[in-house]
């Protein structure tokens, strides 16, 4: 059974989250190191944050985790790796550029999915556990 | 679930509960400067700030904002689509459960062809047209 597609209100929430986390770090250090030194830092820091996280075994930010989502790879349904989440990490740039039609282009994709989506070959869905997938969530009834 | 034609896209229920959530988000910000008399903020385009190319997008927060402050001519100026989205949204999280679970239709290709418009509007407004 296909995971359920994430809602956008579920991924805008997780982004804000992983943009507080990734905001705090990138203040600490321009104290430390200087605006230009830190913007530097700071942009390697997100890249390894996000394909880290993304590209690992749980295919989850602390945003995604905290919202119960995750990224999959789309033919599979399975951890999306450390390549595709290059591939993601490369295209939100692309999602951005044009005043984010990329990241709004979910909101009426088939599949729910956003330009830097659709390049890496990924989709966001809701994260179930072993339990869920087996049907004893009690939420279930 | 949201599906798509040759000739209808059709979006469901979820689809519409996400783009009710947009819409309110939208109206929050450009409602939101009115709470103390500003204007926002008006957020700069990457392609624009990079190339000199306007998007199809661009001028859309503005626009946004200035019907929200009842300034149409302002509105339609920066970009025509803005007034449009207002009206979206107002109608959108007006709706029922019952008209959102049975969800909306629209022909498929009339995105694109707005796309197409808004970014030639665009292109005209900073003379790359």
């Amino acid at each position: 059974v296909s995971p359920s597609r994430a809602g956008f209100g579920a991924r805008l929430i997780a982004l804000v989250i992983d943009g507080l986390v990734l905001s705090l770090a990138s203040g600490a250090l321009a104290l430390a190191l200087g605006p230009v030194r830190a913007f530097a830092v700071v942009q390697l820091g997100a890249l390894a944050y996000f394909v880290g996280f993304e590209g690992g075994p749980t295919g989850q930010t602390p945003g995604k985790r905290v919202m119960g989502i995750k990224v999959v790879a789309a033919d599979a349904h399975e951890p999306a790796g450390y390549g595709k989440a290059l591939i993601r990490w490369v295209g939100r740039f692309l999602s951005a550029l044009p005043c984010g039609l990329g990241y709004v282009w979910a909101l009426f994709d088939q599949d729910g999915r956003t330009w830097h989506d659709m390049l890496a070959e990924t989709e966001v869905v809701a994260a179930t556990t072993a339990s869920d997938d087996l049907g004893l969530n009690p939420a279930d009834g | 679930m949201h599906t798509a034609s040759r000739s209808r896209l059709v979006l469901d229920a979820d689809h519409l509960r996400d783009l009710r959530i947009g819409a309110g988000l939208m109206l929050a910000a450009a409602v939101g400067p009115l709470l103390n008399h500003g204007r926002g903020v008006g957020l700069p385009c990457p392609l624009r700030a990079l190339t000199g190319v306007p998007c199809p997008l661009c001028g859309l927060s503005t626009s946004v904002t200035a019907t929200a402050h009842l300034d149409l001519h302002g509105a339609l100026a920066a970009n025509p689509m803005g007034l449009v989205a207002v009206l979206g949204a107002v109608a959108l999280l007006a709706t029922t459960p019952r008209a959102r679970q049975r969800g909306l239709a629209m022909p498929a290709w009339l995105p694109w062809l707005a796309l197409a418009a808004m970014w030639a509007f665009e292109l005209h407004r900073f003379k790359w047209l």
